[in-house]
């Protein structure tokens, strides 16, 4: 039997007591009185799905945004968190999930930015020998002199948690720390946060909707569903079936899809692919991936090893430095996007809003962004605004988003909708092959699900479908193969009912694998 | 002391460039808080008329030229109320500050214009230095606001390299969100910055209406706001290479004077054209240079960006 | 990733009374917006609003003398006054069509003025060099030969920014003060006009074959560059709304990123509409040079016109008939400054004080349209059906 750890404890006195907290935005109610109290040297999860309010809460306390209703006591005494300054005045340190690092500066700068015991005249060798000593002084591995572009983003972590402590931080919220990291770095993670807490007055917030690592770091955690706190226990009572049920109001379904039921010729094939990031850097190393039809291949792997330059590569959007495309027997190779578009292949890209939708414009332009060469929305010169019309209806409704005006701009669409917009149109696109890149991230249970759906039958019809994920349930539940990509590498590949989790997570923090 | 062509011509250089400097160093400032003004050439003309004016109702050349820089950052000040308090579009609200500034200075110095300079900025000779055989009477034997431009850039290298708070301020300029997030006051400093910026290029117009031409002119300017912009490009962002570009420049201005005292057979309208061309030249090479490798412009990261408190 | 509010479920919301008293007061809040679709008439209360302040001011500080009614008086209050405003918004409608294309792409094309005179250069070139040739054909080699010179000033620039991503706002404009040196070459040289004297350089008058007519409307004689100017823009408007080009062109306009994923070649597109905006201030230059009064090549002949016009194209919104109106406007204010002259206030001041203080103005009103006022009701909460979508909700990049 669960009881629920919210009896209060006479013997301390809590860290921070937060009570009947309340956020709006318009009409949603992000954070509905929300309860919580953080003891010294304890580890407290907070446990949501994307929407249960989680990264309001941390908002709120980070001073970012202030609440409609509620109270929050530090040491017993009631505060008011007007700014982020003075949430860390308070000794409320966050680290974001993304670490709000200027990534032109080295660690030592970033360190020391914005502090005020900085001292007022420091050249870049004090500011580098301070840094030494405060990262001894919290054990922990950073390089002054790096820059932060230069770092992978663990290590970039480890510079935002170091700056948060420096400055005096008692309570340290961490946002969904783990997103970014590789297995192994997380398991080094939760060693140092474990290692900060006990003992310590301080108190370190996880925020995740991970349950492994709820369990594996936490010794509490408050559950929250849609803006609303479900219970608050402690760890070793609960196992994952029991969190998920209270995260999700229902069990979790790992069940995988249905496999490919015909498996065709090699359509998208990339040899010996090797290409660079923004940065210049080498992003894609002798890399080769072959996609046939009627399969959806999923690339397992930490963000930040290749993935975004393989899509692009893919899809004629990245220049490739040496290796060959190709299309069947067409080679693309050097090819303008628009030839990778005519060959058949579509791509759902990793960020909808600023590279796949034209946000300020009509859905009916965005809806024939892929088909306003052809007729019959193309007439010679050109487009005709009837046909352009039917063919946004058409898309709209096989997509089933209900729309009453076609010539409201994307901006008015709900993410799920937008996603299910772009994603309709890409299928339309893809008549060999589609890449998809986080198809599903930041949509609501339902959405995801239509967006899978969808990708499910474009399969059954035939098409390829290069499916980039770091959803590692979601990549294991549609995927026909999986390969692992670390540092721009494919390390290693596995059928359908094969895979091992445990594998899978050692390739994708870059350990050979030892595969039976 | 005899001096030479080339001498006049090095000489020349030096005083064409330190316009050129204040103008540059002030456009720097603001650039490295993320605030890209391209009408300085406005404010430059709002400080030549401010500092004439100032030193001809008070016939002290302090005050011409604290007026000046009081005129400049006043001006500029009035950018940075749109830009950085009201967001207006960096490009638009620049260039409505070029033509205000273009149409002001004229309108107010209306009345100054047939005028000379009653004390304009004077000569300093530098003890023992200027006596130095050839680089004397070159570099020691200025107009006195020619060293204090030449110091500018190296005390804005100081402040932005060695200290605190020159940390915070080019944060500003690199990812205002973070340094918001750490408590550095983004919106103030920003526009501290800008008008502070805009003093300097004040002085620059200052400059020219109380040192070298000692009169005002109506666009006595003639684009050389424009050209300080070009060389905080070229300086790749670092306040002390400011002062190699400001000099070039100068030097290819310069190039018009040797021309014509040495008779040279050009005309020349081509020699006018020649810091403009030059301008366009470096900054078709030093973009070359950097063709692939898209990441490593120098440029602050969030420049012309303006900033949103999210939320 | 952040969190999105839409993609969470719509609690219907319930008033409760412990709501009502922390809302129930009369406090305003500043949101941030992202789309506005009033946008215009911010701009439009902005350009009014500068006009009415610069107008106050104007009569403050010159004392005596009715400002207003002079100005009235030069501008829509006589024929003569509407026929000097409308000679002024000639040149002003091309030269502002020249940016409003670069401004599609969000370009800006600064350097209107030196790709004017370019066309002017060449069109008068080639005039003295056939002048033996009829009205009809000459003009026409001239207009073309206008067109060509504005687009190939505008090359370096246009390769420069699409290949190298230069800002084209330098480049275009160091290239103006080139257009002025190279102008001053052929007035005071090869070209010169022997009875010419003083400060303005021209050549002689170009032949009589090569006039545009002018045109005369119930009394009102109006510049062929009117004609020309309004044609010109319902054309842009026809390709940039209607033709493939401008689909692409307004997708590139809104994210090159998204117009490189559909498929289109950004840095090519780039390039031509950038040379369409060149070409389109040559044609500028020639039109005003055979239909304006002036009738030769002169450093005066384009007062500013290039610099006047962006200002004209941006205050329209980019839009192309907006710019023809746009331009009408901003002449009447230079109308209006030049009426002043009398009393004590410089032409100058007109041309350029006043259009730079409206479109400062304005650009604030549009840094103003990103943000509005919300008022915190009771009704807000209730989360009626005419409270207006929380702008949060709609952005991918906003945390909640």
């Amino acid at each position: 039997m669960i009881v629920e750890d919210s009896a209060p404890r006479s013997a301390i006195v809590p860290l921070m007591e937060i009570r009947e907290v309340t956020k709006r935005f318009g009409s949603l109610i992000a954070v509905d009185r929300v309860d919580l109290d953080i003891h010294p040297g304890e580890v407290h999860a907070i446990l949501g799905e994307n929407g249960a309010g989680k990264t309001t809460l941390m908002n709120l306390l980070a001073g970012l945004l202030k609440p409609d209703s509620g109270q929050i006591s530090l040491d017993g005494s009631e505060v008011t968190i007007s700014s982020p300054r003075k949430a860390l005045e308070l000794g409320i340190g966050i680290v974001h999930q993304h670490f709000r690092l200027v990534e032109n500066f080295t660690a030592a700068e970033n360190l020391h930015l914005g502090w005020n015991e900085t001292p007022r005249l420091a050249g870049n060798k004090d500011l580098v020998d301070r840094t030494h000593s405060l990262a001894k002084q919290f054990d922990l591995d950073v390089e002054p002199n790096a820059r932060i572009w230069q770092m992978s983003v663990g290590e970039q972590q480890r510079v935002a948690i170091l700056r948060t402590l420096s400055r005096g931080a008692r309570i340290l919220i961490l946002d969904e720390p783990t997103a970014v990291l590789t297995p192994t770095e997380a398991d080094r993670l939760f060693e140092m946060l474990r290692g900060l807490a006990i003992g310590s007055n301080r108190g370190v917030i996880f925020i995740s909707h991970k349950l492994d690592e709820v369990i594996s770091v936490s010794d509490r955690v408050t559950v929250l569903r849609a803006g609303s706190r479900v219970s608050t226990l402690k760890t070793v009572d609960c196992n994952q079936e029991l969190l998920a049920k209270m995260m999700i109001g229902r069990h979790l379904n790992t069940q995988p899809a249905p496999p490919s039921a015909a498996l065709g010729p090699a359509v998208l094939v990339g040899k010996g692919i090797s290409a660079r990031n923004d940065r210049g850097v080498p992003a894609l190393e002798d890399l080769d991936i072959e996609l046939r039809s009627g399969e959806i291949v999923g690339v397992a792997g930490v963000a930040g090893n290749g993935q975004r330059e393989l899509s692009e590569v893919l899809t004629g959007l990245r220049p490739v430095d040496s290796g060959q495309i190709f299309m069947g027997d067409q080679e693309l190779t050097g090819a303008y996007p628009v030839e990778f578009l005519r060959a058949g292949i579509g791509h759902i890209p990793e960020d909808r809003y600023s590279s796949g939708l034209v946000t300020s414009e009509s859905i009916d332009h965005n809806a024939v962004l892929r088909a306003f060469r052809d007729p019959p929305i193309r007439r010679g010169l050109f487009l005709s605004p009837a046909a352009i019309k039917s063919y946004a209806r058409q898309l709209v409704d096989a997509v089933k988003i209900s729309i009453r005006d076609l010539g409201s701009s994307v901006r008015t669409l709900s993410g799920g909708n937008a996603q299910r917009l772009l994603t309709g149109r890409e299928i339309a696109a893809a008549s060999k092959a589609l890449v998809a890149v986080h198809p599903t991230r930041g949509l609501d249970v339902g959405a995801a699900e239509a967006v899978r759906q969808v990708l499910l039958k474009a399969r059954d019809s035939g098409v390829g479908i290069l499916l980039i994920s770091e959803d590692l349930a979601e990549l294991l539940s549609l995927s026909d193969r999986i390969v692992v990509i670390f540092q721009g590498r494919l390390t290693g590949e596995f059928n359908k009912y094969e895979y091992d989790v445990n594998t899978l997570g050692l390739l994708m923090g870059g350990h050979p694998a030892e595969i039976g | 002391m005899e001096i030479n062509l080339w001498q006049e011509t090095l000489l020349q250089a030096i005083v064409l460039g330190t316009p050129l400097l204040f103008v540059a160093s002030g456009e720097l400032l603001g650039q490295k808080v993320g605030v890209f003004n391209i009408g300085i050439e406005g404010v430059m003309l709002i400080g030549a008329v401010a500092g004439f004016i100032g030193m001809h109702e008070s016939g002290n050349i302090a005050i011409g030229v604290i007026s000046a820089a009081l005129g400049g950052a006043l001006f500029s000040s009035l950018f940075a109320l749109a830009t950085v308090i009201f967001r207006a579009n960096q490009v638009v609200a620049g260039f409505a500050l070029w033509l205000l500034g273009l149409g002001l200075s004229s309108q107010i110095g209306r009345s100054y214009t047939a005028i000379r300079a009653s004390s304009p900025i004077e000569h300093w000779k530098i003890p023992l230095l200027h006596d130095i055989p050839i680089f004397g009477p070159i570099l020691f034997e200025h107009l006195w606001a020619v060293y204090l431009a030449f110091l500018s850039p190296f005390v804005i290298w100081f402040i932005l390299q060695r200290t605190r708070h020159g940390l915070n301020i080019r944060a500003i300029g690199e990812d205002p969100a973070a340094a918001d997030t750490t408590g550095v006051a983004v919106t103030t400093w920003k526009f501290l910055y800008v008008s502070l910026g805009g003093g300097l290029v004040g002085l620059g117009g200052a400059f020219l209406s109380l040192g070298t031409s000692r009169t005002f002119t109506p666009f006595m300017t003639s684009g050389l706001g424009w050209i300080g912009l070009a060389i905080v490009m070229f300086a790749g962002w670092q306040p002390l290479r400011l002062i190699l570009g400001a000099y070039l420049f100068g030097g290819l201005r310069a190039l018009d004077f040797a021309a014509q005292s040495a008779d040279w057979n050009i005309p020349s309208e081509f020699l006018t054209m020649l810091p403009f061309l030059g301008t366009l030249l470096v900054l078709l090479v030093s973009a070359w240079r950097f063709r692939n490798r898209p990441g490593a412009s120098a440029a602050p990261a969030a420049l012309g960006i303006a900033f949103f408190r999210g939320g | 990733m952040p969190e999105k509010m839409a993609s969470s479920k719509q609690d219907k919301p319930i008033l409760r009374l412990k709501d009502l008293a922390d809302r129930n007061f009369r406090g305003w809040k500043i949101e941030l917006r992202t789309d506005n679709p009033r946008r215009w008439l911010y701009r439009l209360s902005a350009i009014l609003l500068g006009g009415v302040i610069a107008l106050i001011a104007i009569q403050l500080s010159i004392g005596e003398g009715n400002a207003f009614e002079r100005i009235l008086k030069a501008t829509i209050g006589s024929r003569k006054g509407i026929e000097n405003v409308l000679e002024l918004a000639a040149p002003l409608m091309a030269t502002g069509l020249a940016a409003a294309i670069a401004i599609k792409l969000g370009a800006w094309n600064v350097g209107v003025e030196g790709q004017f005179f370019m066309g002017a250069w060449a069109a008068a070139g080639i005039a003295f060099a056939l002048d033996g040739l009829s009205g009809p054909p000459l003009l026409i080699l001239m207009f073309v030969g206008a067109i060509g010179a504005g687009a190939i000033w505008m090359l370096i620039p246009a390769l420069a920014r699409a290949y190298l991503n230069i800002s084209e706002i330098l480049t275009t404009l160091m290239l103006n003060f080139v257009a002025m040196a190279f102008l001053a070459y052929w007035a005071t040289g090869p070209w010169r006009d022997p009875r010419s004297q003083g400060a303005v350089l021209a050549t002689p008058k170009l032949p009589e074959q090569t006039r545009l007519p002018v045109i005369s409307i119930a009394g009102v004689e109006i510049r062929f560059g009117i004609v020309i100017g309004l044609v010109l823009a319902v054309l842009l408007t026809a390709i940039f709304r209607k033709s493939v080009f401008g689909y692409m062109v307004a997708t590139v306009g809104a994210s090159e990123r998204v117009g490189a994923y559909a498929g289109i070649k950004v840095r090519r597109l780039l390039v031509t509409v950038l040379l369409a905006s060149g070409a389109t201030a040559g044609l500028a230059g020639v039109t005003h040079m055979t239909g304006g009064a002036i009738n030769r090549y002169s450093t005066s002949l384009s007062s500013n016109t290039g610099y006047t016009g962006i200002a004209v194209a941006v205050l329209a919104g980019g839009s192309f008939l907006g710019t023809t109106a746009m331009a009408v406007i901003i002449g009447a204010i230079i109308a209006a400054g030049n009426s002043l002259r009398i009393l004590g206030v410089g032409s100058e001041l007109g041309r350029f004080g006043l259009t730079g203080f409206i479109l400062l103005v304005a650009a604030v009103g549009e840094g103003l349209s990103h943000y509005r006022l919300v008022r915190r009701e009771p009704r807000e909460v209730a989360g009626s059906a005419h409270t207006p979508l929380s702008v949060i909700t709609l952005t991918e990049d906003t945390n909640i």
